[in-house]
């Protein structure tokens, strides 16, 4: 009779873990962040941030403990946005978590938090643009946060009722933002006076990417990419491709790499960066949802059913590896290394050397 | 299969309502309706069916033969079985239109959690349905319901953000604010339950022990559902609960007098058909 007067209460406990499966709300359900700077790559991977070396695959160590924040994983941290670094060695991060909404400052040479921002009011999902020690931070709250190296404001501009999910980048005097409810935003970096404003078709997720000669290339979910002239927000051309664009464009002289999401599909595009005529396309049975990398003399894309795909110039397959798990983050190129950060797989990090050879994994 | 069959096809008409009345929290509502209406004939046989076995087992017969085999499990299970065949009643009756419905409270959950698409992997989800082949087309013949118009959804209601727990007066208050939604998630739940139990003959069944547990623990758990997720969830269990009240309401079956009922007796039977008799004398 004991037994039967807990089933009840077990029941409905099952229930509220499968509710809680299905909802994931308690956790913003993000794929790991990835971001080289010099031989050490960051790696948000929801519970820590990882330091790890590209070189040997090994975390980075401060005396006997790991380079890792935070040191004990959190319930109320939640981290995937992609680490940015200030001039003076600072990392800058945002905390996603539904309803905590901190973005940190934290030490590479302590490990310890420097100071936290906590002034935005929704859940971040894009990392911050470092420009010298200075921070540009697109807050769940759809305000663009500009801060000092201390994290004081210096200023702040509301530019959508949406939150922001993309980063901003930068020519050195402009910064160029881009929105969910599909605005791109070109503001002055010194102010943040908007310099001109173009509406788009649709969301745009991925930052825009800007060449040499000041042309900015961004695609939205409805599946348009566009080449806008950065100094005016003028529209060069507009390609619309099959299915949505989430990753930001890889670009080469005088070529473009897309890939879309094609309901369960993917299709992976080159284009011509002049006038965006499609050179060649292939399909995928994953949709790829991560940016491309342009890599030495071939290009390499991830798709969502795991697979690691390296194409030459004209589109032959020149490697490729299938990896347990979801690939949703772009590859990183780390010396003559592709790094991959699987979700879900038996490793948070697999680098391959050019030919498509394994040469490390890590797993803390 | 799931997805294609059951958690597709909601989210895009939960996305066809947004895109008429232009507020999410509207359309949560609206939606939350919709499948109330669509699975009531499910919902008010398996209410008839449980009257009926309760009625059955506060019989005498079912008592007699409850206490003359109480010894001997097999020769009860045949008698029981007996006077389900005589009294033309199934006794899976209340639990099949259950399981029928279950599939569909799943996806209702899912299909409003991934609408408010409020972290990649559900916007990722959400942009996947929407662009579906099967139902793309909606997108072309109706331009509000296409992706370029639909996203982001305006997660906006009332005083709330639907894709975030509700608190009010969190900058003021110690301990984030107060969690109304969650508390009128309890209480609706709560009152449901109450209002909603059949009688049970014996208040120490396994039956009414359970139905006493559920009064308990169900407000507990949608509560700490409503205070940790997203507030859009809240709207659909408030709406939910609101939805069968009336249900049961519109079916004579609400126990008015349990609503203040703290005692271990038996619950007081619903007098049959009370609203037709009343409306007689009225007439």
């Amino acid at each position: 009779m004991k037994f039967k007067r807990m089933a009840f209460p077990l029941m409905l406990l099952f229930l509220a873990l499968v509710l809680s499966a299905c909802g994931n709300m308690t956790a913003t359900q993000g794929f790991p962040g990835v971001v080289v700077f010099d031989e050490t790559l960051y790696l948000s991977e929801g519970l820590h941030v990882y330091a790890v070396n590209t070189v040997s695959g090994q975390e980075v160590r401060l005396g006997d403990a790991p380079l890792r924040f935070p040191k004990e994983s959190d319930n109320n941290i939640n981290l995937f946005a992609p680490v940015a670094r200030t001039a003076s060695g600072q990392l800058i991060f945002p905390n996603s978590h539904p309803s905590e909404h901190s973005l940190y400052s934290v030490s590479t040479e302590t490990g310890a938090i420097g100071w936290e921002f906590e002034k935005s009011k929704g859940t971040w999902v894009a990392g911050a643009l470092v420009v010298g020690d200075d921070i540009y931070a697109p807050g769940g709250d759809g305000i663009l946060y500009a801060l000092d190296g201390n994290g004081n404001v210096r200023w702040e501009v509301e530019l959508s009722p949406a939150a922001l999910w993309s980063s901003p980048v930068s020519d050195g005097e402009l910064l160029f933002q881009a929105t969910m409810d599909g605005n791109l935003y070109a503001l002055a970096l010194s102010n943040g006076r908007q310099a001109w404003q173009l509406s788009l078709d649709a969301p745009v997720v991925s930052p825009p990417v800007l060449d040499g000669e000041g042309n900015l290339y961004v695609g939205t979910l409805s599946g348009n990419i566009y080449a806008i002239d950065s100094v005016n927000g003028k529209v060069a051309w507009q390609q619309k491709l099959e299915g949505s664009i989430w990753g930001a464009p890889a670009l080469t002289d005088d070529r473009i790499y897309v890939g879309t999401l094609y309901s369960q599909e993917g299709r992976f595009y080159a284009l011509q960066k002049a006038n965006g005529a499609t050179i060649w396309q292939r399909s995928e049975s994953g949709s790829i949802i991560a940016s491309p990398l342009a890599f030495e003399d071939q290009v390499i894309y991830v798709t969502e059913a795991g697979r690691v795909q390296a194409l030459t110039r004209d589109g032959s397959p020149r490697w490729q590896a299938d990896l347990k798990g979801k690939l949703l983050s772009a590859p990183a190129a780390a010396g003559d290394l592709v790094i991959v950060a699987p979700l879900l797989g038996d490793y948070l990090l697999v680098a391959f050397d050019v030919n498509g050879a394994q040469r490390w994994t890590f797993k803390p | 299969m799931w997805d294609t069959l059951i958690v597709t096809p909601m989210t895009n008409i939960l996305l066809l309502i947004y895109a008429f009345v232009g507020n999410f929290g509207v359309a949560i509502i609206l939606f939350t309706l919709l499948i109330k209406i669509a699975t009531h004939p499910l919902m008010a046989n398996q209410i008839k069916s449980s009257a009926r076995m309760q009625e059955l087992m506060q019989s005498e017969e079912w008592q007699k033969i409850q206490a003359k085999y109480k010894e001997d499990k097999e020769k009860l299970a045949q008698e029981q079985m007996r006077i389900y065949k005589e009294q033309g009643v199934n006794p899976l009756g209340s639990c099949l239109p259950t399981l029928i419905q279950l599939p569909i409270i799943f996806g209702l959950y899912q299909s409003i959690n991934r609408v408010m698409g409020v972290s990649p992997l559900q916007l990722i989800d959400l942009v996947r349905s929407i662009t579906d082949p099967l139902w793309a087309w909606l997108g072309e013949a109706v331009p509000a319901a296409s992706l370029g118009a639909l996203l982001p959804i305006n997660t906006q209601f009332l005083w709330m953000n639907l894709g975030q727990p509700e608190r009010i007066l969190a900058d003021v208050l110690p301990f984030g604010g107060i969690p109304t939604l969650a508390i009128i998630v309890g209480l609706t739940t709560y009152i449901q339950t109450k209002l909603t139990v059949m009688p049970s003959a014996n208040p120490n069944d396994q039956s009414a022990q359970m139905t006493k547990m559920m009064g308990i623990y169900m407000p507990l758990m949608l509560f700490w559902f409503s205070l940790n997720f997203a507030s859009g969830l809240a709207v659909y269990f408030i709406a939910s609960n609101l939805a069968g009240i009336a249900q049961y309401a519109a079916l004579g079956k609400v126990n008015w007098s349990n609503l203040f009922s703290f005692s271990s007796e038996p619950a007081k039977p619903v007098p049959a058909a009370a609203g037709k008799s009343k409306s007689k004398k009225q007439g």
